[in-house]
């Protein structure tokens, strides 16, 4: 499977994507964010450290630039697409996600290893998760307090949209285990249509035993074998 | 008028150059040149319903300090732009427009837009 993995001014989780990526056996190339092609990207990975100084707010400006109306298009043609941190933010200015993601509660940068419980199973970014099974992440982030108003929050429901939440090692949903004081715990989402996804831990950056977790690779599973359903499909 | 040495040359005429220092000490021209003829003062605040931990810090410090009466407190943004044409129904129209596309997130904040002549 190719992935488009984007770059913007600042960065900085970009080598830790591509390099989780290729560790699983998939193939990966760097995208600037000048450029307004995706090439043969079969999944676009946006990720986490900062865009453009975040001035203004988190990924206000990088949702301008090139290589966002490129990704735009290619979600809108059913392609996977997954914002991790940064990229979350990027997704939710973007418009591509509902809600927007503000200081943490304790207004301090929070930087450790979060439980995460998978909510809805029957998307491309969790369906590998092993039933039941709590995911142990690492979080590194200071605006990543989930937040939507309360209509979207049901829609959210409704819809089955939220696909992981922070819980406690005994994967109850506590005050305690909310690193940011997200809505509802909320740790990650996807859109309507399920090809468009969005959290705040970082899954790169557990893929491998030596990293103290190797968890993440559940979610980088799911997107192989939704590509691998696609081509199946294109090939019938 | 010769200044002393310490004294800052803010807001003084500087005839060879025809150059005022601004109080930030940038430099801009000034007379016939200048087309600057309007500014848009853009105030944005967290809306109600959103968490706002930044104006409770700020609050609870000035209570520690011992100001008395100090209610709730909203730390929001305040930005200005300089406005070079004489439209000013057109520019409140446009920058309208970018305050809901892209100054603020609607999800999250609240925004005044004043232009002063």
């Amino acid at each position: 499977m190719n992935f488009a993995v984007l770059q913007f001014p600042a960065s900085n989780c970009d080598q830790d994507a591509v390099h989780a990526i290729r560790v699983l056996g998939h193939s990966a190339r760097l995208v600037w964010h000048k450029e307004n092609s995706l090439g043969d990207a079969e999944a676009v990975i946006i990720p986490g450290g900062f865009s453009y100084g975040d001035y203004l707010r988190c990924g206000a400006i990088a949702r301008f630039s090139p290589v966002m109306q490129a990704v735009k298009q290619f979600a809108d043609n059913g392609g996977l697409v997954l914002g991790i941190c940064n990229g979350f933010q990027v997704l939710c200015e973007a418009g591509l996600l509902p809600g927007a993601l503000i200081r943490n509660r304790s207004l301090q940068f929070r930087c450790e290893h979060v439980f995460l419980k998978t909510i809805a199973a029957d998307t491309p970014f969790t369906s590998q998760v092993p039933s039941g099974k709590l995911l142990r992440i690492p979080i590194a982030h200071g605006e990543g307090c989930y937040f939507a108003d309360a209509p979207t929050i049901a829609r959210l429901k409704t819809n089955r949209q939220i696909l992981w939440q922070y819980v406690n090692a005994q994967g109850e949903l506590t005050d305690d285990a909310n690193p940011n004081g997200a809505v509802e715990n909320i740790a990650g989402i996807c859109n309507e249509r399920r090809n468009v996804a969005g959290l705040m831990p970082h899954p790169e950056r557990a893929c491998e035993a030596l990293l103290g977790s190797a968890d993440g690779r559940h979610i980088f599973e799911s997107l192989f074998h939704a590509s691998k359903g696609k081509a199946e499909m294109r090939a019938a | 008028m010769r200044m002393r040495e310490h004294e800052h040359p803010v807001g003084k005429e500087i005839p060879s150059l025809r150059l005022r220092l601004s109080p930030t000490f940038s430099l801009q021209p000034t007379g016939r040149n200048r087309r600057l003829e309007m500014k848009a003062k853009i105030i944005i605040t967290p809306k109600k319903a959103v968490l706002d931990p930044q104006g409770k810090t700020v609050q609870s410090a000035l209570e520690h300090m011992g100001y008395k009466g100090v209610g709730a407190v909203h730390v929001g943004k305040y930005l200005e732009v300089e406005l070079t044409g004489g439209d000013k129904e057109g520019a409140r129209k446009q920058l309208d427009e970018a305050c809901h596309k892209f100054l603020s997130n609607p999800v999250i904040e609240d925004y005044k837009l004043e232009i002063a002549d």
